[in-house]
């Protein structure tokens, strides 16, 4: 027979449940040290024994009667009996607010077995926590103390999972003061009587008293001819006064708290520092962004400059035709090569994000954007999905789940794009270093900082013809600073470069060909002469109305749409357009130039570019995701083309302005 | 004989990537690759 058990992990936000779930499981999974990270469920499986443990890793959680998007999916993976034991993932560091959850799921009646993680900051603080005592005061649960981070423990939560689920243990509950248990005696007798099928009905009695909308719903005929007073305050003090008592008998040296994390953030999070420190600190990553990676990326443009000529002449000696020579050296290879030479400075990037986020900095990023946020009458965890735009807008979008209001839902993936992600990169560091030389690394930098104002500026818009106010307030955990996991660090920038490397090979491989294809081709099939390509008809088409961003010229505005199968295209696009076959600094980057003026592209019309490339739809992976999320057509068009038209008109602006001036 | 040869191989993975690629959208993977482990459409989408 099969020995399968089902196991969920559950926890508060920022416990340490991915971290867990990835050691158990070998995935790869984004962790980051701020809640909310996780918004979908997952599947993966670990051994032990001769059992298979399929394990679920859901979304953090503080309380079973939760109304956000990824709080639902974990309240109703338990319901729906798909789990056979939960793993209770608690923070031993904050053990108050973890038990509140703890309660909750022991009335559920399922078997759960506590992994109290994160011991090693307990000993750090020097706390102490009685694991004889914890248990008994918790109905004779397993208590394991496990460390996700250097996966110690993790045998033990496995053996107590197998033992726990044979064991079938007596179910445990919090008992009430006696007015509330008399309520839960009256209604689960009732529901007993009328669905006798229910499973739990203990539980269903207590949502039922707090006021529960699903499970009021769900046994509306319960409450027909009776009106249920609502218990939900009750019930709440009660919980947190057994959890108050609780902490009394396990929890030692309580006071003891991280002086270190308090001193930090009151200079990370001033009211005024606050936000030019996170300025700084962001360009201080673009300063290694640039420096550091420009550095390595010389080495890479060798190298593919290399394997280009190598290519060009084994193609010359077999006698290769000479439209299959000019596809592969200024179609493929300029157009996946001269991707891929950015590959040093979007590895800087993302291990410099890491560290951010792997530290704690990002979750206060939320923290002090508040204020502004608020004006906009969104709330500062808004801006979480907008930080993780920086890397890719597709997760970023879906990350808008742990917003609870579905407006701000809205309006935050409307925002969320505008911030550079990663694909926007190669643009900036291509055009800067193009025409702004030794200010390439302040010109790339000033495109992150439009990023955020602009959409800013456009939440505060919204915000003042948006008549629907909502009353935000800003309910976030900031986590414990520390120290950056090697592992969790490696497994963000791997993903990235992965994720990199993949798309070079698949869509920007396509991409040059398409445009290798339509540059070369026309009605009368092939042609030597460009400007009666198919492309130059596409681009002179739409040229007519990027004209006043001075990006008129039918080049840029193929290059433009191109970009919307991924940004990284515009960049492999510029090259294939121009032929640029060997990319190197000096070759490429001078012909580009050359090429560029002729055509009247100049350093206004850089920034134009770049603007444009900041600002108008990402890709169509993003487009397929903001469908996906908000479920309306109407409103992803309405997203695309104020999208569209934000970047017309910012660049117009830009464009006009630069002209006047320089 | 050595041209025909690389022009078959680029068509034959170019049909696999757009098979793949195509494959990828029918099944809601939009990113066509790992993503950053957000499951943003690019695993299994278990919610539904």
């Amino acid at each position: 027979m099969k020995k399968e058990i089902k196991v969920g992990f559950l926890g508060n936000p920022n416990c340490g449940k991915t971290t867990l779930f990835n050691a158990f499981t070998g995935a790869k999974l984004k962790v980051a040290n701020w809640p909310g990270v996780t918004v979908e469920k997952k599947e993966g499986e670990a051994k032990y024994k001769d059992w298979t443990i399929k394990l679920i890793d859901l979304p953090g959680i503080y309380s079973l009667s939760s109304y956000s998007i990824e709080e639902k999916v974990s309240r109703n993976c338990i319901l729906n009996d798909e789990v056979d034991v939960i793993i209770n993932v608690v923070d031993a560091a904050a053990l108050e607010r973890n038990l509140y959850l703890t309660l909750q799921l022991l009335e559920l009646g399922k078997p759960v077995v506590m992994a109290l993680n994160m011991m090693d900051i307990i000993e750090e603080r020097g706390m102490e926590i009685d694991l004889h005592r914890m248990p008994e005061v918790l109905g004779n649960i397993p208590v394991v103390p496990v460390s996700a981070r250097k996966r110690t423990g993790l045998d033990v939560l496995l053996h107590a999972v197998v033992h726990h689920y044979q064991e079938e243990s007596e179910e445990y509950s919090l008992k009430y003061s006696q007015e509330i248990e008399n309520e839960i005696s009256k209604i689960k007798s009732k529901l007993v009587k009328f669905h006798e099928d229910i499973v739990n009905p203990r539980w269903h009695a207590i949502k039922l008293l707090e006021g529960d909308e699903e499970v009021k719903e769900k046994y509306a005929d319960i409450l027909k001819n009776d009106s249920i007073i609502d218990y939900e305050k009750k019930i709440i003090n009660e919980k947190y006064n057994y959890i108050e008592d609780m902490i009394q008998e396990v929890l030692f040296n309580k006071e003891s708290k991280s002086a270190f994390t308090d001193k930090v953030d009151e200079v990370l999070t001033h009211k005024i520092w606050g936000i030019p420190i996170f300025l700084g600190i962001m360009g201080i990553v673009f300063f290694l962004t640039f420096f550091i990676g420009d550095l390595l990326k010389g080495r890479v443009e060798i190298l593919i400059g290399w394997f280009s000529d190598f290519i060009n002449n084994y193609l010359i000696s077999i006698g290769a035709a000479n439209w299959l020579k000019s596809m592969i050296v200024d179609g493929i290879i300029a157009g996946v090569g001269g991707i891929l030479t950015f590959l040093p400075n979007i590895f800087i990037l993302f291990l410099a994000l890491a560290l951010l986020e792997d530290s704690g900095y990002m979750a206060r990023v939320a923290y002090i954007m508040d204020g502004i946020m608020g004006k906009a009458g969104l709330s500062g965890k808004a801006f979480l999905p907008m930080v993780l735009g920086f890397g890719c807008s597709v997760p970023a979008v879906m990350a808008t789940r742990s917003l609870e209001n579905e407006r701000d839902r809205k309006k935050t993936i409307l925002l969320t794009p505008f911030m550079s992600c990663s694909a926007k990169l190669p643009i900036y560091i291509l055009f800067a270093n193009m025409f702004f030389k030794e200010h390439a690394m302040l010109v790339a930098f000033s495109l992150y900082v439009w990023g955020v104002v602009i959409a800013v500026i456009l939440a505060l818009i919204i915000g003042k013809v948006d008549k629907i106010k909502n009353s935000n307030t800003l309910l976030i955990e900031l986590p414990e600073y520390k120290q950056p996991n090697v592992r969790t660090i490696g497994i963000y920038v791997w993903n990235k470069i992965e994720d990199y490397l993949t798309k070079a090979g698949t869509t920007i491989f396509i991409a040059s060909i398409i445009m290798w294809f339509i540059l070369n081709f026309n009605m009368n099939g092939m042609t030597e002469d460009v400007t009666s390509s198919f492309g130059a008809m596409l681009g002179k088409g739409f040229g007519v109305i990027l004209a006043p961003a001075g990006l008129g010229m039918w080049q840029v505005a193929v290059a433009l749409i191109a970009g919307l199968s991924a940004k990284e295209v515009v960049v492999s696009s510029f090259y294939v357009l121009f032929g640029i076959g060997s990319v190197s600094e000096a070759a490429g980057y001078s012909q580009l130039i050359l090429d560029l003026n002729q055509i009247g592209f100049g350093a206004v019309n850089a920034y134009s570019l770049m603007i444009f490339s900041l600002l108008y739809t990402p890709c169509i992976a993003t487009i397929a995701t903001i469908k996906k999320e908000s479920n309306s057509l109407r409103y992803t068009v309405g997203v695309v083309l104020l999208q569209l038209f934000v970047a017309w008109l910012i660049s117009v602006i830009f464009y006009q302005t630069g002209r006047i001036l320089f | 004989m050595a041209s025909l040869l690389i022009i078959l191989a680029i068509g034959v993975y170019a049909g696999f990537v757009i098979k793949r690629q195509i494959s990828n959208w029918k099944k809601g993977k939009y990113c066509g690759s790992n993503c950053d482990g957000c499951s943003g459409g690019c695993h299994k989408d278990l919610n539904k």
